[in-house]
């Protein structure tokens, strides 16, 4: 995500499309694990100047399953490291994950963000993903849209705390997913997003079975 | 030994973290190393290598305050409290569970796993701890728009939490980041007075607490500074709020054992309570006599003291092992040398002890004289520190209409 200017990040979809087009014979294919095209909800969760921890995105199901508290701590308690935390969906019915990151609030001239006590501020953000189960990592397009979503949302928060009106549904978004084996899968590929989770295995260690990983990125445009 | 669970009290930012990781530094580190420290606390090596680490990175200059504890933070830190005799004979006083969660747990209306055992844990407090932060009670005191959202929305939430605790709860008021305070020559009397004049709603929990059922609550305001004036240095930043940044100045703790000391007379006053009325008349004027005189150092036990029957005492049924029995006793007689003589026959009451090693007895009557001691320098120190049914009568006089 671009964090240095504060600006939404542009729609770079140049990562992916590279990516894609430099491994297609060792993608295994197939999509996902259930039926249908995955769907992802930007999750956002912050403190602000004033405002404590709040909900600032969050998905429909969540809100409707009145699972916002489950979300908002599945979502927090990362270090602002950059890394990618994936797992499994347990409180909410179906099947669903999500990629949650913690990274450092930006105010709108790319200044950290500071709490009343002078913390720095962080901001927890994921993306709800249904209808996947397997572990996960996010493509670059993918990964631009939800930040352009939780920046947006993030700088209207800041911009007046009070009468933000959060818990805001977030947009939810299509996702295209292909599987790969384990030896092809993007361990360290140069963005943060794609460091290893801990799904994700060290091709050069042994393995004794291969752990399928699913990228998710925007859909071929028709 | 008893386990006293303890709840710290306060908005996000207010300074629980940062207090936590200094008491368990003056109280768990550099007690333990002060021989002549005859009470320190103990907490289990990973509780403490974590509190070691924070204190670390909050005193390091060279690094940015850590970021405000998240939701998904929800750490229980029991520390016991151990007693050191003059031979450094050791003897478990008592364990005080403290939780480490982050202050937006007061005021969500989203519900967790951990926010179901931070209310219970709220529910069954044996003692509570509010943490008034000191930057904001400034604020308030400069009429600033900061002072007056704290005083409307997080000192009324915080305020809502102490509701939720049980009345015979006993309630302490820290006012954190004190070296502010110092820095403008603000005495704890004004502090105290112009913070009651302000706000209805502390005016309110100060008087209901004291008019509680428990007819033997103290209530103390406690000025409490983590990290001191020499290594923080406040700047008015360009929204108003007073900007805290590190320095390499010495970091110098101001009070952060006493809101941990003070709670021990009112967990054993809530205890003697427990253990009934009636009994012995003997023993009862005896314990009285001791009222008057050590009182003025424990007042709290002094008066629950008074209640105490003999038998139940001196048979220590109820009382949970021998250190705990060696504790009582010496809250209700240790302190007498202190004023000079020597315990008679009748203050001993040496059935409460028989058997129980002589080591361990004079480690936990020092640790008592210790903890006695220091609460009494405090009191000297900020004679002022202690609320009363009297402040808010004052109160009441100032704000009645001529």
């Amino acid at each position: 995500m671009s964090r240095g200017t504060g600006a939404p990040a542009p729609r770079d979809t140049s990562g992916a499309s590279a990516w894609r087009d430099a491994s297609p014979r060792r993608a295994i294919a197939a999509p996902r694990s259930g039926g249908g095209a995955p769907t992802a909800w930007p999750v956002l969760v912050a403190r602000g100047v004033h405002t404590g921890i709040s909900p600032l995105l969050m998905p429909r199901p969540v809100a409707e399953a009145e699972q916002i508290g489950r979300a908002m701590e599945a979502v927090q308690g990362g270090t602002p490291d950059g890394i990618t935390r994936v797992a499994r969906v347990s409180w909410l019915a179906g099947d669903w994950t999500l990629l949650s990151r913690t990274s450092p609030a930006l105010d709108r001239r790319g200044r950290q963000v500071r709490d009343r006590g002078s913390r720095p501020v962080l901001l927890s953000e994921g993306l709800l993903v249904s209808g996947v189960t397997d572990p996960c990592t996010l493509a670059p397009d993918a990964q631009a849209v939800l930040a352009a979503a939780t920046q947006r949302a993030y700088l209207a928060f800041l911009h007046d705390e009070r009468r933000y009106p959060a818990p805001a549904p977030s947009e939810p978004f299509r996702l295209h997913a292909t599987r790969f084996d384990h030896e092809t899968a993007p361990a360290e590929p140069g963005t943060p997003w794609f460091r290893p989770s801990r799904w994700f295995r060290p091709s050069t260690q042994p393995c004794p079975e291969p752990t399928p990983i699913l990228l998710l990125s925007l859909p071929e445009p028709p | 030994m008893r386990d006293f669970n303890v709840v710290t009290l306060g908005e996000p930012d207010s300074g629980k973290t940062v207090f936590m990781a200094a008491m368990h530094e003056l109280l768990g580190t550099r007690a333990v190393d002060d021989a002549h420290h005859r009470v320190f606390v103990r907490a289990p090596m990973g509780t403490r290598s974590s509190l070691v680490r924070t204190y670390a990175r909050i005193v390091n200059p060279d690094l940015d305050w850590d970021p405000g504890t998240d939701r998904k933070v929800y750490q229980e830190v029991p520390f016991t409290v151990v007693a050191r005799g003059l031979d450094q004979t050791l003897a478990d006083l008592f364990r005080v569970r403290y939780v480490d969660y982050s202050g937006e747990r007061i005021t969500t209306e989203w519900m967790d796993e951990k926010q179901r055992r931070f209310e219970r844990h709220l529910r069954e407090a044996h003692g509570v701890l509010v943490a008034l932060d000191g930057a904001k009670v400034l604020s308030l005191l400069d009429r600033q728009e900061l002072g007056r959202r704290y005083l409307y929305e997080d000192l009324k939430m915080v305020l809502g939490a102490v509701r939720e605790t049980t009345a015979r709860a006993p309630v302490h008021f820290m006012i954190t980041k004190w070296d502010l305070f110092e820095r403008r020559r603000l005495g704890l009397g004004f502090v105290k007075g112009e913070l009651l004049k302000a706000s209805d709603d502390l005016a309110g929990v100060v008087g209901s607490r004291l008019r509680s059922a428990s007819p033997t609550a103290t209530m103390r305001l406690i000025p409490v500074s983590s990290l001191g004036r020499d290594f923080v240095r406040p700047e008015p930043s360009e929204d108003g709020y007073l900007r805290m940044f590190k320095t390499s100045g010495r970091v110098r703790q101001l009070n952060v054992d006493v809101p941990l000391l003070s709670l021990l007379p009112d967990f054993y006053s809530q205890y003697m309570e427990e253990l009934g009325a009636g009994g012995r008349t003997g023993f009862k004027r005896v314990l009285r006599r001791w009222q008057k005189r050590a009182g003025e150092v424990f007042p709290p036990v002094a008066r629950a003291a008074g209640d105490v029957t003999a038998e139940r005492l001196t048979e220590g049924k109820e009382l949970e092992s021998y250190v705990e029995r060696i504790l009582l006793k010496s809250l209700v007689d240790g302190l007498m040398s202190r004023f000079g003589r020597r315990p008679d026959r009748l203050d001993v009451r040496p059935e409460v002890v028989r058997g129980l090693p002589n080591n361990v007895q004079l480690a936990v009557q020092a640790a008592v004289q210790h903890m006695a001691l220091r609460l009494e320098a405090f009191e000297q120190a900020y004679p002022e520190s202690e609320l009363t049914l009297a402040d808010l009568d004052d109160l009441a006089r100032t704000m009645e209409p001529e």
